[in-house]
């Protein structure tokens, strides 16, 4: 059932990433045959001027990529479970956790696929011949690098996985809880949402100085992994919350 | 004939306002129910609670002798008063979705159901009508062989001949060991197949029975005694 719920809820994530796939990959595309004609550009003041506009716009659209693969899990989680679709999906013979567990993976995929995009679409935009060679040879020597400390380069990528998980459970709670009261949802996520994160900050900085203080000199690697253990902690007590608060008090008024 | 639904003193509220309150009721299998009601009167929240769309402010439903959770929920077909398809779907991706969770769907029928309204399965639910929206949705809710359908509202707002074609729907494609819950406050269109009749006010219960021991008793027929309960 896991894996039927999942294969849906794939199929639904999926439909927009077409139309942004497309958008990004032409936008890049357009920036290069502006780019091949680059002393003509130059020339032409007006022209310049929509190369430099569309570049700009482009690079903030590709980081902003990253925050809609976020908003989009949350804006599915809320909408699919508490909105009017939440009647088809509360009645399904699963348990509540299953739900979550399905915004969550998909969520991560969303947000994989979102990076690859960006990559394919900077190298179009940006680099020639030329470049995606010098680029390979910078991908080689970053590997090279990477494995002569792989403990270090796994605990990194386990602590930015972990903390990318921690921000999604945040999310999912906070939206769990605005949907136990029947008016001013929004307001109530964005005040669960600022005070989650002052939260935070305070427990990390509390983890820093008893970092800092102790005697004993840890390892960047022991470093990372307490802030990663942190970060699991937190996404796996409000993976919990969520599922308490759907399995206990889910009010689709 | 067994007990499919259970309620013991349950009571439902939203915030201080009392939405059901100390409700006692059992219902057997194999008869189609009236839930009749006027505005407000705890309807929707009944069926609501028996789903798990909502959970009680105090006391026990069991289905089929079961507590509401998962194995109640592949038991019972709802039929909500909203559209709750997915607007991005196809009618088709519906049906894929229902065969996948319910082993009781009968994908033939609801094809055939879908032919016989000359409905393309391949349209998408966002480009449909209202009412074509909720045809699809009572065909997927009758294409299960479930042992409790709770209908809300099926025929409020559809058109005379709308309502005969959900009507002979409900009644040709129910499993007859099965119940069927229709709430509605339309009672003349549904009076002749109802079995038994719940009358809720309130949030109380304020008749159960037969529906024909009702007519007999009262010397009146179940619309007029709806009338003569519910008078403003």
């Amino acid at each position: 059932m896991l894996i039927k719920l999942i294969k849906h809820e794939m199929r639904a994530m999926l439909n927009k990433i077409p139309m942004i796939a497309i958008i990004s990959l032409g936008m890049a595309l357009l920036i290069r045959i502006f780019t091949l004609f680059d002393k003509n550009i130059s020339s032409i003041p007006s022209l310049f001027i929509s190369f430099m506009f569309m570049t700009v716009i482009f690079v903030i659209g590709l980081a902003g990529l990253n925050f809609y693969a976020l908003f989009s899990s949350v804006s599915r989680f809320q909408k699919n479970l508490f909105g009017d679709e939440g009647y088809l999906m509360h009645t399904l013979p699963v348990p509540s956790y299953y739900h979550i567990i399905t915004k969550f993976v998909a969520g991560l995929i969303t947000y994989l696929i979102f990076n690859v995009l960006t990559f394919i679409s900077m190298i179009i935009a940006f680099l020639g011949t030329d470049d995606i060679l010098d680029m390979v040879n910078e991908i080689n020597n970053a590997i090279k690098v990477v494995m002569e400390y792989p403990l270090t380069a796994l605990t990194g990528f386990i602590t930015v996985l972990s903390a990318y998980c921690a921000l999604i459970f945040c999310c999912y709670t906070c939206v769990s809880i605005s949907s136990l009261v029947s008016k001013g949802k929004k307001g109530i996520e964005a005040v669960l949402a600022i005070a989650s994160l002052i939260l935070n900050n305070v427990f990390i900085t509390i983890i820093t100085q008893m970092i800092d203080s102790s005697n004993s000199h840890m390892s960047i690697e022991s470093i990372m992994l307490v802030y990663a253990l942190y970060f699991i902690l937190v996404a796996v007590g409000l993976f919990f919350a969520s599922n308490a608060i759907i399995k206990r008090n889910l009010n689709l008024e | 004939m067994s007990e499919i639904l259970k309620c013991e003193g349950l009571c439902k509220l939203y915030g201080n306002k009392e939405a059901l309150m100390d409700l006692d009721l059992t219902l057997e299998s194999g008869k189609i129910i009236g839930l009749l009601g006027p505005n407000g009167s705890g309807k929707t929240t009944l069926i609501k609670l028996i789903c798990g769309l909502l959970k009680p402010s105090k006391g026990k439903i069991l289905v089929n002798g079961l507590e509401v959770g998962p194995e109640t929920k592949s038991i019972v077909s709802y039929l909500p008063e909203r559209n709750y398809i997915p607007l991005w779907m196809t009618v088709e991706n519906i049906i894929d979705f229902f065969c996948d969770f319910y082993a009781d769907f009968r994908k033939e029928l609801a094809y055939d159901m879908l032919k016989r309204l000359n409905i393309n399965p391949k349209d998408k639910i966002k480009t449909m009508s209202k009412g074509t929206k909720e045809k699809v949705q009572l065909i997927l809710v009758m294409s299960r062989n479930a042992k409790l359908y709770l209908l809300d509202e099926p025929i409020a707002g559809v058109d005379p001949a709308a309502r005969d074609y959900i009507m002979n729907t409900i009644i040709t494609n129910y499993n007859p060991e099965a119940s069927v819950v229709i709430s509605t406050h339309l009672i003349q269109d549904i009076e002749t197949i109802l079995d038994d009749v719940v009358m809720i006010q309130y949030g109380h219960l304020r008749i159960h029975g037969y529906a024909d021991d009702l007519r007999e008793a009262k010397n009146m027929s179940i619309d007029q005694l709806f009338r003569e309960v519910f008078r403003c």
